[in-house]
């Protein structure tokens, strides 16, 4: 019955709402905004489903801000609204206007109202009348190529600021460019008005000499400020301090940096291609030293600027000397300030011959920023007395680093030359290989199975055949030649004569046993198929021994032959 | 009576006689070509091995030798046909995967894998062995198994048990291998393009349509074989006719 009635309710709702006509209507929350604020533009459709279309909005960026849907009754009317909020966002100063905005509801399309926004210019940043802006500067604007600046990206708001995301980062062509990691937050007074600035910096090493501009940057943030809208109860917003987003996009102005050409280096010199502000400076280990041994030259470089590039400096040794460089140590420092460090060079040097020997200083030509042009710096220079090896050895190899450094001189070994290998002279590629076949494989592989099933027969055969009929088959055989034996006693002759019958009866019915009386040796031979008179002369033969065995009446040859004969003839064709 | 016997002893004899002049012979022409081969006269290398390979001398040091002569008169396609070859009686040998791997550096065709990697780590053992060893190590499994039936079975030891079902498992595993290697080697071949640039057409004639170019020392798959020609497969998706003088089975 429920289910009945909810469904005819639904039904009828579906009806009334697919019965009205669409109508669709554009609002805004405010028509008089400064360049880089933001409007809040809703699309509403009732009575349909359908999607704005803003691509007619050229002076405006639209950011979507999602849609909600409502069903509404009134003086029992039901109606679905469909509302589709934007963010808009001017892209210039004058007055502007929303077009008429196309939404396409059921193949028809249906249009809003067009509406004039005046959009003015944005104070003067320093004014301090400004919320929220941004501004971009560089540390010099005429560098020399290769020298490094500093571009400061500022982001200074008056108000609370939720979240801010770089629609276009600064592009920097023509430039090597790093960003510093730690941004830098801090209050600043303009104006009389306290705004918070975020600094975020980037190193920037010029690449190519010339005009080079750097393109604005364009940065979108969310803004909480109080709402603007007007709603029922606006009065307790105060209490519960309501609060909305607006998103607000600033762009920064370009730059233009005049990148300067390198002067002409000092002719018949090496520049290191530093450029910035650097010093040189070295140290040797050892200065008094034997054949074979070895001492480190740690020549330092240290500075402000492209430090990172410096490479290992010419190790003045003299001839006698081999030079093995180890891998360079460098500790480079990024900050607000630029690039400095250090790099340090460690040769180790073996001479190979005594003498007394003098090292060079190690020279460095870098472009100093600050003067202008190239500077020739000196390390020290040093004088080195090699005294013959205790060993005399005087054919000297090192594969080792400096003392105390990990062995880095090692390096992957290349070919120097590619050859094949040659070819094999001895005679025994005159000998045929023999290759197992298949036939030979599978006759090998039968092989250990013949043998196991040879076994298993050779087992079967060499089996003793332990069953009882067995067992006293071969206990009558054997108290038959005991009987027939020569010399043997009459109690023995007939205890071995009963022992044969009674084994060779109870063998036929394959059962173990050591007695048995008359009528059970009668019936067991009925029992196996003798005949009646047949079992009754075997079981009073077996009667008539053991009379003899138990009277202890002497026996003649004669009688001790006529048993042995009868006991025999039974006996065997008992175990026939 | 005993008239056959000094009758035999001489066909022995003439036997023996033949069979060493036989093989001193063989033994001149080998010298002859490490001399040749020696002395940089590559050609007269490539004729002497050549002519004791013809003889059915199947060794894969002579092949070894015939690759060498090849690739330094700069016929790459041969060199690495006969390589190929001695791979098959000589897989481990240092030498010949040392200059077989510096011939294939030379070649100009990418070379397709012929097996998938997830097969080559399944079956690692069919890649990683030659099919001698694998035959060997089958026959011997195959060995202890039965030996170790049987011990089983007169000495009533359980604790053998769980080894011998080890023993089993291993021996059908390489039996089964051993197998299907024999079975690949008679039922799957393949050939080395021997020339430095081969057209693979659409039919066996000259005239028909170019498929695709392969260089010389290109491994493929042998298809099929008609009278002239071969169908080779490249990769899964390259397959044509060339003429089987242009294309070496290994």
């Amino acid at each position: 019955m429920i289910r009945t009635l909810t469904i005819t309710i639904l039904m009828f709702l579906i009806a009334t709402v697919s019965a009205q006509a669409a109508t669709v209507r554009a609002v805004v929350d405010r028509n008089r905004v400064m360049v880089g604020e933001s409007i809040r533009l809703q699309v509403t459709v009732e009575g349909g489903e359908g999607e704005a279309d803003l691509s007619g909005l050229t002076d405006f960026k639209s950011v979507s801000r999602g849609s909600t849907s409502s069903f509404q009754m009134v003086n029992g009317r039901t109606s679905r609204q469909l509302i589709h909020e934007y963010a808009l966002i001017p892209l210039k100063a004058g007055n502007l206007t929303i077009p008429a905005i196309p939404v396409t509801i059921d193949g028809k399309v249906h249009y809003t109202t067009p509406i004039s926004i005046q959009v003015s210019e944005e104070p003067p940043v320093d004014s301090g009348q400004r919320d929220v802006y941004v501004t971009a500067s560089v540390s010099t604007d005429s560098p020399w190529v290769g020298q490094q600046i500093i571009y400061t990206f500022r982001l200074f708001n008056a108000v609370q600021v939720a979240e801010a995301k770089f629609q276009k980062a600064p592009a920097f062509d023509g430039f090597h460019a790093e960003e510093i990691e730690d941004h830098k937050t801090y209050r600043k007074v303009v104006n009389g008005r306290e705004f918070i600035v975020t600094e975020v910096i980037f190193i920037l090493v010029p690449v190519k000499t010339g005009s080079l501009t750097i393109e604005p940057a364009v940065l979108q943030v969310g803004l909480v400020q109080r709402t603007r809208r007007p709603r029922p109860f606006a009065g307790m917003d105060a209490f519960f301090g309501r609060t909305e987003m607006t998103t607000r996009v600033l762009q920064t102005d370009p730059l233009t940096v005049n990148v300067r050409e390198l002067p002409k280096g000092p002719m018949g010199t090496r520049f290191s291609g530093l450029v910035g502000r650097f010093d040189i400076s070295a140290s040797l280990d050892k200065t008094d030293l034997q054949v074979g041994d070895s001492t480190t030259l740690a020549v330092t470089i240290s500075g402000r600027g492209n430090i990172m590039d410096a490479m290992a400096p010419d190790v003045p040794a003299p001839l006698n000397f081999k030079t093995y460089a180890d891998n360079p140590e460098e500790q480079i420092q990024k900050a607000a300030d630029g690039i400095s460090g250090s790099k340090v060079f460690r040769t180790a040097l073996v001479p190979v011959k005594p003498g007394e020997y003098r090292i060079d200083p190690v020279s460095l030509i870098y472009f100093d920023v600050d003067q202008g042009g190239y500077r020739t710096l000196s390390a020290t220079a040093f004088d080195v007395h090699v005294s013959p090896s205790a060993t005399g050895a005087t054919d000297i190899d090192v594969f080792r680093g400096a003392p105390g450094q990990p062995p880095s001189l090692k390096k992957r070994v290349e070919f120097t030359g590619r050859d094949i290998l040659p070819i094999k002279d001895g005679l025994d590629a005159l000998e045929k290989e023999r290759r197992l076949s298949l036939l030979a494989f599978i006759g090998l592989m039968a092989v250990p199975f013949l043998g196991f099933v040879l076994t298993l027969m050779a087992m079967r055969l060499t089996r003793k055949d332990d069953s009882p009929g067995r067992v006293m088959t071969d206990r009558a055989r054997q108290a038959l030649k005991t009987a027939a034996a020569d010399g043997t006693s009459d109690a023995d002759f007939l205890s071995a004569l009963y022992r044969a019958m009674v084994s060779a009866i109870l063998g036929r019915q394959n059962s173990m046993g050591a007695s048995l009386t008359w009528s059970e040796a009668r019936s067991g031979l009925l029992e196996i198929g003798w005949d009646t008179e047949a079992a009754d002369t075997a079981a009073r033969l077996l009667e008539e021994i053991e009379s003899f065995n138990y009277s202890g009446q002497a026996l003649d040859a004669d009688k001790r032959a006529d048993l042995l004969d009868r006991s025999r003839q039974t006996v065997r064709r008992l175990l026939r | 009576m005993k008239s056959w016997i000094p009758i035999a002893a001489g066909l022995l004899l003439v036997f023996t006689i033949l069979t060493g002049a036989q093989a001193t012979e063989n033994a001149r022409v080998f010298m002859d070509g490490t001399a040749a081969y020696n002395s940089g006269d590559w050609p007269a290398a490539i004729k002497a091995f050549e002519q004791l390979a013809a003889k059915g001398i199947d060794n894969g040091r002579l092949f070894y030798n015939l690759g060498n002569a090849y690739l330094k008169n700069d016929d790459l396609g041969r060199a690495l046909l006969w390589y190929e070859r001695a791979l098959k009686h000589i897989p481990e040998d240092p030498d010949l995967n040392f200059n077989y791997d510096y011939a294939l550096t030379l070649t100009k065709d990418e070379p397709v894998k012929q097996a998938s990697p997830i097969l080559r780590i399944l079956f690692f053992w069919k890649y990683q062995l030659g099919a001698d060893t694998i035959r060997w190590i089958a026959l011997g499994l195959n060995a202890v198994l039965w030996v170790s039936l049987a011990v089983l079975a007169i000495r009533k030891k359980h604790l053998l048990r769980p080894s011998i079902i080890l023993v089993g498992a291993a021996t059908l595993i390489f039996s089964a291998t051993a197998a299907f290697n024999y079975i690949e080697a008679v039922r799957i071949k393949r050939a080395i393009i021997l020339p430095a640039e081969v057209a693979v057409r659409s039919g066996f004639s000259e005239t028909a349509t170019q498929l695709f170019v392969l260089h010389a020392g290109t491994k493929v798959k042998v298809e099929r074989q008609s009278e002239e020609y071969l169908l080779i497969r490249y990769t899964k998706d390259k397959i044509g006719w060339v003429k089987q003088v242009d294309a070496g089975i290994i």
